[in-house]
């Protein structure tokens, strides 16, 4: 999917926090976004979303504004915000089933993606008994379960260990190489070298 | 459409009645109803009117638990935006939800209203107690249309449950009238009162398309 | 507050109504069983005329505000459910001490009455809605119940109707048969009650969009 964002711009209350946000994205290609916190990364992340509405500024999504239609775009996004997104009191398995039947996937993806993501020995946990590290993986599961065009990861690396975050930049690396593309934040951009074909800072709420 | 929903059905359903304490929680809430009702008075001495009318107090309140924890689940684990960006419709989701709070309320209520039953010293032969039943059922129903587009509204402020009965019992007052009324006249031997059934079904499609289009409204 | 010709005309037009509605009021006959007590009647019905009537205005803001989102008539509506819980409480009120003083009673299951408690009520729950929500949400929150709220109104009306009529109540309202002055000033009280409605309306109207230009330039979010 080709994303391309124009001057956008977000506040809240006073706070202005985007200001201005431009950003050029082609099929088969990452961005890592880095900043303190509070940058307006998952911010930027939750606008790319559709799940917030930017207070000005333009975004394309293969042409046309995913605001207009937003149900049709979300579905090709896989989307990991800092909220897991995940039913504490389902096991792993039962989180991955119900993804697959609201984005009309095979069920039996949820046993594959289990296994990517190093769970399957956790499967019939419920959510609420992993540990943060697992949610996240999990979670990182349910973002792209459904074989997205574009994935949205604020902070992906959150909680994971080394086997988790070599998990994930493999599961990145093999998004690109499948012409999907990807807008990652995260405060360790280091780790990403090599797989992102830029890394952009959000400073004073604009990306340089 | 229909697998989205049945998802959204079967996920809520096993959440709240195998998962969760909400079956206790909204079963419990009913059954004190109306025991405060009926001890606050004298039970032997209420007539089935009176009696209809406390069950339907359980009932009504007792929904209204069920909801509220319902949404709260959504709110707290980000449900209601992963529905979103699966790209469900604003309706596909009220759908969902609407039946799985259905099928948790009438859980609930089935057991309240047998336990009420007990306690209040209700009777009835086996028509009456279908036809009790297709009351109840409507009536949960309208409940439910009502209230889950409201609860979606109150999960999303301060207040809590507390918030839904201010704002929700209000609009339910034909409903619950409509039910206590044929449920009073069944008790009596009367049968069905077919202009009490036709208020619990003109209120529940009333309620159900104004629902279908706000709905939209309140969770974008 | 009263800025423009108007206004001006409005606001003059309303002391006057109101001051010759009195007038009428004074100088109509009263009632032979129930004395001056019956004169609460001038105030009561048009109250619950006019909150039904504000009631109805904010389902059509509501209504309007979610297709259009036109700011003005949210503030319409929020403005006209505000009065609307007022006139509603008046109505209420004097019922009640109306109910007193004619029957011994201070609450009868009058179907008017009932209605109007509901409909009260019913309104608390969208005031309390704007007062815990803010911004967009504030709006499209208040919005949906507020049509949900008025399109609920006849059933309510019809259920209360047939409820009453299960239970034949204490008392009957019935007719009160008017003579000619006290028709006047039954409809110059009406009269007089609409206008003062428009005039609250527009003052809460204007008060709100002050209100929401203080917000905004202080940079709150409630704007």
């Amino acid at each position: 999917m080709k994303l391309s964002v124009r001057d956008l711009g977000k506040s809240f209350g006073r706070k202005v926090v985007l200001r201005g946000v431009d950003l050029e994205l082609e099929k088969g290609q990452a961005v890592c976004i880095t900043g303190p916190n509070g940058a307006g990364k998952s911010t930027l992340i939750k606008i790319l979303s559709t799940l917030l509405r930017p207070d000005r500024g333009e975004i394309r999504m293969d042409g046309e504004n995913p605001f207009e239609n937003p149900r049709i775009f979300r579905r090709r996004m896989g989307v990991v915000l800092h909220e897991p997104m995940l039913y504490p009191q389902l096991t792993a398995r039962e989180n991955l089933e119900y993804v697959c039947r609201i984005y009309g996937v095979d069920g039996k993806k949820a046993e594959e993606w289990l296994e990517r993501v190093g769970l399957s020995e956790f499967a019939e946990e419920r959510v609420e008994h992993l540990s943060e590290g697992m949610k996240q993986r999990l979670a990182i599961g349910r973002a792209m379960i459904h074989s997205p065009e574009l994935l949205l990861l604020d902070e992906p690396f959150a909680s994971l260990d080394a086997r988790g975050v070599e998990m994930v930049i493999g599961l990145i690396t093999e998004q690109v190489s499948r012409g999907g593309a990807a807008v990652i934040t995260s405060h360790m951009s280091g780790l990403l070298e090599g797989v992102v074909s830029r890394t952009f800072q959000l400073q004073d709420g604009r990306l340089v | 459409m229909m697998r989205p929903i049945w998802g959204i059905v079967a996920r809520d359903v096993r959440l709240s009645l195998f998962r969760s304490e909400s079956l206790a929680l909204s079963l419990t809430f009913g059954v004190l109803v109306v025991l405060v009702f009926a001890l606050a008075g004298d039970p032997t001495k209420l007539g089935e009117e009176a009696k209809s009318g406390v069950i339907w107090c359980g009932f009504a309140f007792s929904t209204v638990v069920t909801l509220t924890g319902s949404f709260r689940r959504e709110r707290e684990s980000g449900g209601m935006e992963l529905m979103r960006l699966a790209g469900l419709s604003a309706e596909a989701i009220y759908i969902g939800k609407l039946i799985s709070g259905f099928i948790s309320s009438s859980a609930s209520n089935l057991v309240i209203g047998a336990a009420g039953g007990v306690m209040l010293g209700l009777k009835a032969d086996l028509g009456g107690l279908l036809r009790l039943c297709l009351i109840a059922a409507l009536g949960t129903l309208g409940i439910c249309v009502t209230g889950t587009l409201v609860a979606a509204i109150s999960s999303e402020l301060r207040g809590g449950e507390g918030l839904l009965v201010a704002l929700l019992m209000p609009l339910l007052f034909p409903v619950v009238i409509a039910s206590a009324k044929s449920f009073g006249l069944i008790l009596l031997g009367e049968g069905l009162s077919l202009k009490w059934l036709g208020v619990e079904i003109a209120y529940a499609a009333m309620f159900l398309i104004i629902s279908l289009l706000l709905f939209e409204e309140v969770i974008e | 507050m009263i800025e423009d010709r108007a206004d001006r005309a409005l606001f003059s037009a309303t002391g006057a109504a109101l001051i010759a509605s009195f007038v009428l009021i004074a100088l109509a006959p009263e009632d032979k069983t129930l004395g001056v007590v019956q004169k609460i009647f001038y105030m009561h019905v048009p109250s619950a005329w006019t909150a039904s009537l504000a009631f109805l205005v904010n389902f059509v803001g509501s209504l309007i505000y979610l297709i259009k989102r036109d700011l003005r008539w949210d503030r319409a509506a929020s403005s006209s459910a505000e009065i609307g819980v007022l006139f509603g409480a008046v109505a209420i009120a004097t019922g009640s001490i109306w109910a007193r003083f004619a029957w011994g009673v201070w609450w009868t299951w009058d179907v008017r009455l009932t209605a109007t408690l509901i409909m009260c009520l019913t309104y608390i729950g969208y005031l309390l809605v704007r007062s815990l929500a803010e911004g967009e949400k504030r709006r499209v929150f208040s919005g949906v119940i507020g049509v949900a709220a008025f399109a609920n109104v006849p059933l309510v009306f019809l259920t209360i109707r047939w409820w009453r009529s299960v239970h034949p109540v204490v008392v009957t309202r019935g007719g009160i048969s008017l003579d000619p002055m006290m028709k006047l000033a039954f409809f110059a009280s009406l009269g007089a009650m609409t206008l003062f409605y428009i005039c609250l309306l527009r003052v809460r109207v204007k008060a709100e969009e002050l209100e929401e230009r203080i917000r905004a330039s202080r940079g709150g979010q409630g704007a």
